[in-house]
């Protein structure tokens, strides 16, 4: 179901400017009908004046009852482009012909069909760190003949985008494991000597003899060695207090944003140390997501 | 106004298409102006066109210019000016190519399309038929193709844009009816709109007659004019269509005398009195002529004409016209069909008797002999006459041609000839033989068309006939039925089809006359079609190119509108035709939702119901849910919308197929009703008022006065709290008030309104229920009857977990409050 | 009958975990469907008490196996030892064995015997050396699992959520019934009796799926699966299997509540159990405010 359904007070028709040549048109044939009390040009006059009424209310039609939603978008860095995707919908039974989204200036060309659904991806550019808004949107058409112009009431999507820190890297990073001789830690220390089960392979010499699966010998008389994926045991404390001083917030921030990026990528656990609140050592995909979304909001 | 959306390029079929669109235009061009404005139009035609195909770009502003000036030059050389309406379209067609020369935006094509739509409308002022008006709606559908083609940012195929132009334009149709039949056709004239043009004199009935020139006629098949009478139309052969009437004679051609100003000031002072006309016959035929374009200043009537709408009768009966219109125009004619017409007015005899040839030898002897025979008018009539039947004269087209004498020639030698050499050797005659006579000339018969049911009167038709002044009467005689029976009665084009098959050499034994008349298979066929295309061009003539203010009147009278202000009506009939029809187009239009089912629309309108009194089921609300909310909102209606939610999740959601039509109806009779809380059921009499007890320390009670305030604290009511809003009964007393008696006496006051006809607002209970469970006790609530405070309390007790709904309303009930109407909305509430 | 049936078994579990019937309701629905619960709680909130009751009242034979790091997968399916006396390898049956299984603190015990356990949920067998050997019917899981918090675990991969019809925790009581909790002296009431005989829950299995789904539900169900794909919030949607079970679910909540056929309020009440644990969030969020989300934004009509 759409966020924003366009309904008749949300819409607005004028004549563009073909539109009001049209009706110069009109006129002039108007006036060549009057004065030489010709019937067929008034016929004609009323012909065209009558596709224009009709061809209004086709512009006014193609646009009206079309839905609008945001849909959640992804996070993304300082400097990356932000995609806020919007669907489009057309609930009803008739094609919509030729309407255009219109947000900042950018322009997407929407033919809609029958009961469909289409997702625009709006592109906007990061500034800041934090939640980025969509700019507003209106829709627009000049179906059929372009001498009406439809749009609606500006619709604000919902949704909006969380732009983490730039990463920088400016300071060299903290010292691995340097919490390791912190005893306060221990506890939450994952188990380093966790190994994941992750397949069979057959035996190589080299392997561990407590890798060997024995049933499968006492099976199929071959050699059979467990695999095991080893977690990294490093860890690692990213603290605002261990960056120099001199380095402005927003360095700071792009700075603890590069070590949380590198710390994910060599799936290291660590932890996050603001002034505020710590965010205690963990790995995974959650951990990294709260740690950034928690140097976007920094302030 | 958000910024409109980029300009797309148009391909290079859309170009090409557009071209051969503008192309059309600028050879249709050729049928109106000069050929060489015309040629000048298609060499910037050729130039850019191959500017297209070659892919090349515009040529420089110069050439542009060059092209401007020389267009310019051109119509001022061929035209003399810019006034005129030939100068006027040859500007425009210019115009239109120049414009094409330069095109490079979208906005440029977009005007070019404006320009061609009122190149196709103004070239009705220069071609006024069927045929222009199908080809001038073939281009416009092209046009309008054209216009979707260019505004649409996507390809859009021809096929489809056709297709979609049709669509537009059949939509539009009705409205344009609409407008063109109720627009008020007041006179204006617009200064700059180039002034009309002097039409070329069009006239095909000449005024004078010469021997062997008439003739000619007979191969024109050009349509003269149309004539739908009003009861059945008379036998072809009594179809005397007067035009004219030549007195004139000089050397076997006759001339017509165009009536002196005088003599038409006193015919338009004359009337002739119906008496005068009439020939045993009561009433005269009535009928309506619609004419093509003519320039003849002649109108052409039944003989013989009384009083004639158009035109003055003149004294020899022909109707004559002082201005003559442009294009086509109508009239109505009354006729007393007759071959005689007694004269009450005296006649120039000598005038009618002269003659500037004198009879040769042969005539004088012919002359002679019928002298000696007799000296009485009739017979002489009667002599003439047999003289042409009985010499083996002959009707046709392609007569010998008379040299020297001749009258002479064609009475003895040649003895062929056109209508024209009867009438005019038989006028002569009679005119020599002393009996005052002239030639009438007009149409003869015409073609009925079965289809539309009127006549079809063609220039080949025309005609000349005689007429003799005998006994101080016109005595029509027609000497060309002595030589050819067929035209009479059959009519030109029975005669031309057998003249055609050479069947007037061979006999005349009539086959190609019977298949004439009575046409059979492929002929019959072609014949209806030609009389449909005939009858569909006598319509657009009758409806659409004379309809004028006059016929709007007649409409409106037609319609039952007789109002002396012909434009306010019109006017009215018009704004209230096109706003509905826009209204329906509108409603059409419309995008519909997609299709629901039967079921879901009655739940629509169900939850419609809800909508104007504030209460929303919220999208993610299942039918149930919302029953459920709606309930305790309306408790008094609690039954009647759980059964329909009910039965509506039953038929959605449920195994068996329940009855739709049921629950339909159900939602159809389901109201609202928004005094639900006004707790009519119980009359606040006497009794009423006093307090019940529902539980030991709390009491409910009906409206309270200021004589119960200290009744009520000597009773020992510690705590009053009211549920009834202030304001809903003239009297009533305020809760600022109540609040003042109450803390007079010792009491505490809590006023928690709820109001009637408004959902329940979901804090209201909890409200109430702390208000209780902190009041000191005992506690007496109040409303307007009780039956509020009853609720509210059960509401709160049963969400607590205290009571079950049906202890509720038991204990209600003992109080004498009807609280039963809630229960669904209670059993809600427990669970 | 059986309805009724149904009934007293609810009410005699509530007596038995106080103050949580939709707990109770939903590991009673959870059975119904042939699905396996996964309790996320911290200890001692009466997991345990609730799996024995359930498995006992509905007559079914009750195992419980506490994990821990080192226990195998033999030691939960079993094994095949050499018999001397046939000179054979003969399979020997572990706990797995039976009707309703407590597998407690399954997050400590390693992912090889996890995994085990969660194949077996998956196949309603186990392979034993090539060897197909089918589980009791019906095969009912109760695994239970320390919130992630707490060290030294290994937390059931993302993925493997998915073979858990539901995932619900029970929370801490309300002041009052801890009170009576904690009043009642006689500890824990275990002198329940089963209320269904043996063979008769296959039958009321049988009979939650002849509970009517009709269109309309489909309609709604499906729309729901295909938005938590299309919305770009989760890492991936719901599996055609999740649409399953979740249906199979309300199917067996309409029949608890003794109804013939599902509403979508059966639905919408069981996302958060039965869909939320199956579905993450790119960005880390909670997943189950998402699904709220779009069940809110998904009109019923």
């Amino acid at each position: 179901m759409p966020e924003f359904t366009i309904g008749r007070r949300e819409l607005y028709i004028l004549p563009t400017r073909i539109g009001w040549y049209f009706t110069l048109i009109l006129i002039a044939l108007f006036a060549i009908a009057v004065k030489f009390d010709n019937q067929a040009a008034f016929m004609m006059l009323f012909i065209l004046a009558s596709i224009s009424m009709v061809a209004m209310l086709y512009t006014h039609n193609n646009v009206i009852g079309i839905g609008l939603s945001s849909r959640p978008s992804h996070s993304v860095f300082l400097g990356e482009t932000a995609l806020f995707p919007i669907r489009v919908h057309n609930q009803s039974q008739t094609k919509r012909n030729s309407v255009w989204l219109v947000c900042d200036g950018f322009h997407q060309l929407l033919e809609l069909p029958e009961t469909v659904e289409k997702e625009v991806e709006l592109e906007l550019p990061t500034v800041r760190r934090g939640y980025l808004n969509c700019s507003p949107i209106t829709l627009t058409s000049h179906y059929p003949i372009g001498v009406f112009f439809c749009w609606t009431k500006r619709y604000m999507p919902s949704q909006r985008c969380l732009v983490y820190p730039q990463a920088l890297d400016l300071v060299p990073r903290p010292m691995i494991d340097d919490f390791s001789s912190d005893n306060e830690h221990e506890a939450t220390k994952p188990n380093v000597s966790a190994e994941d089960y992750s397949g069979m392979k057959p035996y190589q010499p080299g392997d561990r003899l407590r890798d060997i699966h024995w049933p499968s010998l006492a099976k199929s008389q071959k050699l059979v060695t467990i695999q095991h994926e080893t977690h990294s045991s490093t860890a690692v404390n990213l603290s605002w207090f261990s960056l120099p001083k001199s380095l402005s917030t927003e360095d700071k921030l792009s700075q603890l944003c590069f070590w949380v990026i590198d710390a994910q990528k060599q799936q290291m656990s660590f932890q996050l140390e603001m002034p505020n609140h710590t965010i205690e050592y963990d790995q995974g995909n959650t951990h990294f997501h709260k740690c950034l979304t928690v140097l976007a909001l920094w302030d | 106004m958000p910024t409109p959306p980029p300009a797309h390029a148009l391909g290079r079929r859309t170009l090409l298409l557009l071209s051969s669109t503008i192309l059309v235009a600028v050879l249709a061009h050729y049928a109106i102006a000069s050929p060489y404005i015309a040629s000048l139009a298609l060499l910037v035609w050729c130039l850019k066109t191959g500017l297209i195909i070659t892919n090349k770009k515009n040529p420089p502003i110069i050439v542009i210019m060059l092209f401007t000036v020389l267009s310019i030059l051109m119509i001022l050389w061929f035209y003399g000016g810019w006034n005129g309406q030939k100068a006027g379209i040859s500007f425009l067609v210019l115009l239109v190519t120049l414009k094409f020369l330069e095109s490079a935006t979208l906005r440029d094509y977009f005007v070019i399309c404006l320009l061609l739509l009122f190149v196709a409308s103004a070239s009705f002022l220069f071609h006024n038929t069927l045929t222009t008006i199908l080809i001038v709606s073939a281009f416009v559908v092209v046009v309008l193709a054209l216009l979707f083609i260019i505004s649409s940012p996507t390809k859009l195929p021809f096929s489809a844009s056709i297709k979609q132009s049709f669509n537009l334009i059949a939509r539009a149709l009705p409205l344009a009816v609409l407008l063109f039949f109720l627009f008020p056709r007041i006179q204006g004239n617009f200064g700059f709109i180039p002034s009309q043009d002097r039409l070329d004199s069009n006239r095909e009935l000449s005024n004078s007659l010469v021997a062997g020139e008439f003739a000619n006629q007979a191969f024109n098949d050009r349509l003269a004019f149309r004539a739908e009478f009003d009861g059945s139309p008379p036998v072809k052969s009594r179809l005397y269509w007067r035009s004219k009437v030549m007195t004139e004679e000089s050397f076997f051609s006759w001339k017509v005398q165009a009536p002196s100003a005088t003599e038409l000031r006193l015919a338009k002072l004359r009337k002739r009195s119906p008496n005068e006309l009439r020939n045993n016959q009561q009433e005269p035929i009535r009928y309506s002529i619609v004419h093509e374009n003519s320039a003849d200043q002649y109108l052409p009537y039944l003989d013989y004409a009384y009083a004639p709408e158009v035109g003055i009768q003149l004294d020899d009966h022909s109707v004559f016209k002082d201005q003559t219109t442009n294009g086509i125009f109508a009239y109505r004619g009354a006729s007393y069909d007759s071959p005689t017409v007694v004269e009450g007015l005296p006649i120039n005899r000598a005038k009618l008797l002269t003659t500037r040839s004198t009879p040769k030898a042969r005539t004088s002897a012919l002359l002679g002999k019928w002298r000696r025979e007799t000296r009485d008018p009739r017979q002489l009539v009667q002599l003439a006459f047999d003289y042409f039947k009985n010499n083996d004269f002959e009707y046709t087209l392609d007569p010998a041609e008379l040299i020297e004498n001749p009258l002479d020639e064609f009475l003895f030698d040649t003895r062929e000839g056109y209508c024209e050499h009867y009438a005019s050797a038989f006028t002569t005659l009679m005119r020599w033989q002393g009996v005052p006579a002239r030639i009438v000339v007009g149409y003869l018969g015409g073609e009925t068309n079965s289809v539309g049911n009127f006549v079809e009167v063609k220039y080949l038709d025309a005609h000349a006939w005689s007429e003799v002044w005998i006994d101080g009467a016109w005595h029509r005689v027609d000497p060309t039925a002595a030589a050819n029976q067929t035209r009479i009665e059959h009519g030109m084009e029975a005669f031309l089809n057998i003249w055609e098959q050479g069947e007037l050499a061979n006999g005349r034994d009539g086959t190609a006359l019977a298949d004439f008349l009575d046409p059979s298979g492929l002929r019959r066929a072609l014949n209806t079609i030609k009389q449909s295309w005939g009858n569909l061009g006598y319509q657009w003539n009758k409806w659409v190119v004379n309809y004028d203010f006059n016929a709007q009147k007649e409409l409106l009278a037609q319609l039952g509108f007789e109002s002396r202000n012909t434009v306010y009506t019109l006017v009215i009939l018009m704004s209230v035709g096109l706003l509905s029809m826009m209204l329906f187009y509108f409603w059409q239009l419309i995008p519909k939702a997609a299709r629901l089912g039967e079921s879901q629309q009655a739940f629509l309108r169900f939850l419609q119901k809800f909508k104007r009194h504030d209460l929303f089921k919220s999208l993610s609300e299942s039918p149930n849910e919302f029953g459920v909310r709606a309930a305790i909102a309306f408790p008094e209606q609690a039954l009647e919308i759980r059964d329909i939610t009910d039965r509506y999740s039953q038929i959605r959601y449920g195994k068996e197929n329940s009855n739709i039509d049921s629950f339909k109806s159900a939602v159809k009779q389901f109201k609202l009703k928004p005094t639900k809380y006004k707790d009519q059921s119980i009359e606040p009499d006497a009794e009423n008022k006093k307090m019940k007890n529902i539980t030991d320390d709390f009491y409910v009670a009906g409206q309270l006065t200021e004589n119960d305030f200290p009744e009520l604290a000597k009773s020992g009511i510690k705590t009053i709290i009211n549920n009834r809003p202030d304001g809903e009964e003239a009297g009533q007393l305020e809760s600022s008030e109540a609040r003042q008696l109450a803390e007079k006496h010792g009491m505490d006051y809590h006023y928690l309104p709820m109001v009637g006809g408004q959902p329940l607002p979901p804090m209201l209970v909890d409200d109430f229920k702390s208000t209780l469970d902190e009041s000191q006790r005992p506690v007496l609530a109040h409303c307007r009857s009780g039956w509020r405070s009853s609720f509210l309390w059960s509401m709160g007790q049963i969400a607590a977990g205290n009571i079950s709904a049906d202890d509720a309303i038991k204990a209600a009930g003992n109080a004498g409050i009807p609280l039963e109407q809630a229960r669904a909305t209670l059993e809600a509430q427990q669970s | 009958m059986s309805e009724r049936k149904i009934d007293s078994l609810l009410d005699q579990l509530n007596e038995i975990i106080l103050g949580n019937p939709l707990a109770t309701k939903l590991s009673a629905i959870c059975l119904l469907a042939r699905g396996h619960l996964l309790i996320e709680d911290i200890p001692g909130v009466g997991k345990t008490t609730l799996s024995h009751a359930l498995a006992t009242l509905f007559g079914l034979p009750f195992k419980r196996v506490q994990f821990t790091s080192d226990l195998l997968p033999t030691d939960i399916i079993g094994m095949t030892i050499y018999d001397v006396d046939t000179k054979k390898f003969k399979f020997k049956k572990g706990p797995m064995f039976t009707s309703t299984l407590l597998a407690d603190e399954i997050n400590r015990a390693t992912p090889k015997t996890q995994s085990a356990l969660l194949q077996a949920m998956e196949e309603q067998q186990v392979s034993i050396e090539g060897q197909q050997i089918a589980l009791p019917d019906p095969f009912f899981v109760i695994a239970t699992q320390n919130p992630l918090e707490q060290s030294g675990t290994f937390p059931l991969p993302e993925s493997q959520l998915d073979r858990f019809l539901m995932r619900i925790s029970l929370g801490y009581p309300d002041s009052e019934f801890e009170r009576q909790l904690l009043k009642n002296e006689h500890g824990k009431n275990t002198d329940y009796q089963s209320v269904f005989e043996p063979g008769e829950v296959t039958q009321l299995i049988a009979q939650v799926g002849e509970v009517h789904v009709s269109d309309a539900i489909i309609d709604y169900l499906q729309s729901l699966l295909a938005q938590t794909r299309s919305s770009g919030q989760f890492v991936n949607g719901l599996s055609p299997r999740a649409g399953l079970q979740w249906l199979q679910a309300a199917r067996a909540l309409a029949f608890i509540e003794r109804r013939d056929s599902v509403m979508p309020e059966d639905i919408k009440l069981l996302a958060q159990y039965t869909a939320a644990h199956r579905l993450h969030c790119n960005d880390g969020s909670d997943a189950s405010t998402a699904l709220n989300t779009i069940i809110d934004q998904t009109e019923i009509l």
